[in-house]
């Protein structure tokens, strides 16, 4: 299968910091890939190398087969949205857009169909002749947005582009910004730590830490398989578990837990939330009896912590539990994940 | 290629990024270098040469010029010099202390304005800024002139004789003095000022009943950067004042500036002015050191 | 907020202080009495007289010149050296080099400047004659004090300027020149015209450095004021000094507005 970027051990240092070790990524065509992780992990670093803004210390990154490591920024066919967008406050919506066809030396007329159908795309061309600064957030981001597709570029760049909005607007935008990328068929590559931002829109999801890839999988198996602990905790809430390995399961706090495909003789396992379940009675396996220790009730869930093993669970906002009860619940064989490392 | 480095997106070599660099900074910087730099360090062989009988430089070492500085001439020691060395230290250090005094209750009264106010009197303060000096030093002569209310009262109480203008005199000096550098100290002052924190304010006057430690320990921290900018354009030029004491103070009353420029002027000896202008670098850096070590104690506090 | 009226009086005097010679100034440039310092009634004869000094004119023509000249060439090298300062990996030393030579004109009193040029271009004339006091060295000294003014206030503003938004305009293909003139020079438009204003000014003010590198030809508007008082003030110095008070008023009334409404409309946004 041909990839639309590849990169091959990419080791970034500055000074005695590492910011990226021994890094791969494969991107397909059309894909819309995201690299995860918190602040300082590296994933900044790999975005700005691949848009040549920044040199790898070694390493090979290949656009559509052809080699671009050497590359400068204005040679390859690829355009960022950048965090804060980095609009040219001097120059209008029309001529930031515009700006980059123009250093390209397009003919006007050329320019001003393009512009207005990047424009149009976005849904500002009523504000073309704005300046960025009488702008919202929103609106610049759509502005940003644009002048990066207008180059139609091999690959778009996504760097950090939802961080600025605020929350409610933020989930919009990312939907629209998923429905566009659809649309256009353009490969992306989104940096972002913000979990649920990664899960609404990529097709797979790189998680980072450290300058490394911890895991690469789609938004479905980074949140249900986690990897390992970090994975784990870093997308979404888990409860870990310490246990050791028995026949036909594991040995923990919780007592004998029946669980397939565990190859350590000590380690975590991972559970989900809202994946354990409440019951009436004793269940027939991966059952445990608990006080509650807090409820609280979050409108359209109620979240419980128990006092076995600090378990947290999730379940429907209905139930009638308050801190103090005792009750039953069951780990379900299929939910429990075995972590590795 | 030579080790390729990105800068800003641009893909290049450390050495032709430097021969850009130099490209930009090269024709400025030779510039300040040969007419200035250069010209300043030109200053120390020329303090150690002597005038020759036209007025010429002769190069022959000697200390001589440093000696007469300091007092030790022809005719045995005066303290002459060492007095004009003196005057222009004192001068230069109560004009600033008179200015940052005038100066804090006019920003404070600048800024208790309302806002759209405040650009009408801060630009009060700015014209005489901008104005040219020759101008406001020697209108002083008029206002201090026999006819005018200011001499006729000195004359009255018995200070100058009947008629007599009230300059040259110490007393015409500061006056031109302050009145030159008090907007120096003032715009950098108000700066600060108008940023002030009245919450601090407010709570140290809640805390400390005299005004005095209100000042002290809410308005005099958050002021310190504008009147440090202030106290250094007041003071470095104060130090090499030429003009209001050329005007206002005549031979009684002369300043390092007017020394430097007799001596490249009318004496035509270009060792000792050399010379002259040395101490008075020194006396300069010696001062900002100065306040320098008091500003940084007081940032302490 | 309240101040104390003691406070208030000294602030109301400070201001007092700072404009009663240069009132005085305006009223006796319009008295028709020639000798002394007696009201003996309205004229404004010192003004049109004005008019017809030749050295005047000619005095005002060489300002003018000296101011233009040299703010243009110091626009250009200062905006210069502060791109190439700001905008390059410079080691911690060269930095700390240019620092310092960018803040010598700043932290040295004029008169040793002045001193210094006198003995440069005395040097320089062992080279050539074209460095006799004159309007050369006029330039050249102008020059040399406004380049370091020009590139702080260009500077102060590179500073302000992200480095994101040339990044920006790298990733949209814009190579060196491009960036330049489409991006970083509009962007630092308002410092370069800041420092110019603050050029040119300090250009027009000047007295000392020109004081020490004039010749015989080359007399500007503050020598000739200064020549004049040396001998007695005149009506017409006054008259002269009235008009040059006015363009002053006028221009930062103009400068004033200028910033204000730029201000305004940043906050707009």
């Amino acid at each position: 299968m041909e990839y639309s970027l590849e990169a091959y051990a990419i080791y970034k240092n500055y000074g005695s910091v590492t910011a990226l070790t021994n890094v791969d990524v494969r991107v397909r065509p059309g894909e819309f890939f995201t690299l995860l992780g918190p602040s300082g992990c590296g994933k900044t670093t790999l975005l700005r190398i691949i848009a040549g803004l920044e040199m790898p210390d070694s390493g090979t990154i290949m656009l559509r087969g052809n080699n671009l490591t050497s590359l400068p920024a204005r040679e390859r066919n690829v355009n960022t949205v950048f965090q804060n967008y980095a609009l040219f406050p001097h120059l209008s919506v029309t001529d930031n857009v515009a700006f980059g066809l123009r250093s390209r030396k397009f003919p006007e007329e050329v320019i001003v169909s393009k512009v207005h159908a990047a424009l149009d795309m976005v849904h500002m061309t009523e504000f073309a002749a704005r300046m960025p600064d009488q702008l919202s957030g929103g609106q610049q981001q759509r502005v940003a947005m644009a002048r990066a597709l207008v180059n139609e570029p091999e690959i778009l760049l996504l760097d950090e582009p939802m961080s600025a909005l605020d929350a409610k607007l933020r989930t919009t935008v990312q939907e629209e910004l998923r429905q566009l990328q659809q649309r256009l068929g353009i490969t992306s590559i989104l940096v972002t730590h913000d979990q649920d931002e990664a899960l609404t829109v990529s097709d797979r999801i790189a998680v980072m830490n450290n300058g490394q890839f911890v895991q690469v999988g789609t938004p479905m198996e980074i949140y249900e398989r986690p990897r390992n602990r970090f994975v784990a905790n870093f997308l979404g809430k888990a409860n870990i578990i310490e246990a050791t390995r028995a026949p036909g399961g594991v040995q923990s706090e919780l007592g004998f837990l029946q669980v397939n495909g565990v190859d350590w003789e000590t380690g975590y396992l991972a559970i989900r939330p809202e994946r354990v379940r409440l019951r009436d009675e004793a269940p027939s396996v991966n059952g445990v009896q608990s006080r509650v220790r807090e409820a609280f009730y979050r409108g359209d869930h109620l979240d419980i912590w128990l006092e076995a093993a600090n378990l947290r669970l999730r379940t429907a906002p209905h139930r009638a539990i308050s801190s103090g009860d005792t009750v039953w619940v069951e780990l379900p064989a299929e939910a429990l994940v075995v972590l590795h490392e | 290629m030579s080790d390729p480095v990105i800068w800003y997106g641009e893909l290049t070599t450390s050495r032709s990024l430097l021969r850009r660099g130099l490209a930009h900074l090269s024709p400025g910087i030779a510039w300040t270098l040969v007419f200035l730099a250069i010209p300043m360090l030109a200053l120390i062989p020329v303090g150690f040469a002597s005038r020759g009988s036209y007025g010429q430089i002769v190069w022959e070492f000697t200390w001589n010029n440093f000696y007469r500085l300091l007092g030790y001439g022809t005719f045995g020691w005066s303290p002459d010099y060492l007095i004009i060395l003196g005057r222009s230290c004192m001068v230069a250090a109560v004009t600033t202390i008179i200015c940052v005094l005038l100066s804090y209750p006019l920003c404070f009264f600048i800024a208790c304005k309302p806002a759209h106010k405040r650009y009408f009197w801060l630009t009060l303060v700015i014209i005489p800024f901008w104005t040219n000096l020759v101008i406001r030093t020697y209108a002083w002569l008029l206002v201090l002139a026999p006819q005018m209310p200011l001499a006729r009262l000195a004359s009255f109480l018995g200070f100058i004789a009947p008629d007599a203008p009230l300059y040259p005199t110490p007393f015409a000096v500061y006056l031109g003095m302050v009145s030159t550098f008090l907007p120096f100290v003032t715009m950098p002052l108000y700066a600060s000022v108008e940023k002030l924190d009245w919450s601090l304010v407010e709570a140290a006057r809640d805390l400390y009943s005299s005004s005095w430690r209100v000042f002290r320990h809410a308005i005099l921290p958050q002021t310190t950067p504008g009147l440090a900018v202030g106290v250094t354009l007041t003071f470095i030029p104060a130090m090499g004042m030429f003009l209001v004491p050329d005007f206002l103070g005549g031979a009684k009353y002369m300043l390092v500036g007017n020394l430097i420029q007799q001596q490249f002027g009318t004496s035509r000896d270009w060792p000792f002015g050399a010379a002259v202008s040395l101490g008075l670098m020194l006396l300069t850096f010696v001062g900002i050191w100065v306040l320098r070590k008091t500003g940084g104690k007081e940032a302490v506090h | 907020m309240k101040i104390h009226p003691f406070f208030r009086l000294i602030a109301i005097g400070a201001l007092c202080f700072l404009y009663i010679p240069l009132f005085a100034v305006a009223v006796f440039s319009i008295n028709a009495s020639r000798f002394g310092l007696t009201w003996k009634g309205f004229t404004l004869d010192w003004y049109f007289q004005l008019a017809s000094n030749s050295l005047v004119l000619e005095a005002a023509r060489n300002t003018l010149f000296l101011a233009v000249v040299s703010t243009m060439v110091s626009t250009v090298l200062g905006t210069a050296v502060a791109i190439g300062i700001k905008r390059h990996p410079w080691g911690k030393r060269w930095a700390g080099f240019f620092d310092l030579i960018l803040h010598l004109p700043v932290v040295t009193p004029e008169i040793v400047f002045a001193a210094a040029l006198v003995i440069a271009f005395a040097l320089l004339r062992y080279v050539s004659s074209v460095f006799d006091p004159g309007m050369l060295n006029m330039v050249i000294g102008h020059i040399t004090f406004q380049i370091a003014f020009v590139a702080l206030v260009v500077g102060s503003r590179l500073a302000a300027i992200s480095t994101k938004i040339e990044e920006a305009a790298r990733d949209l293909y814009a190579d060196n020149l491009f960036l330049l003139r489409h991006v970083t020079l509009p962007l630092l438009r308002p410092g370069i015209v800041a420092g110019a204003m603050l050029a040119f000014t300090m250009s027009l003010d000047d007295f000392v450095i020109s004081f020490f590198t004039a010749g015989p030809s080359s007399m500007t508007l503050p020598l000739y004021i200064y020549a004049q008082v040396r001998r007695g003030v005149t009506p017409d110095i006054h008259a002269l000094s009235t008009i040059v008070l006015l363009i002053t008023i006028l221009a930062v009334v103009i400068a004033e507005r200028f910033s204000r409404t730029s201000t305004k409309e940043k906050k707009h946004a």
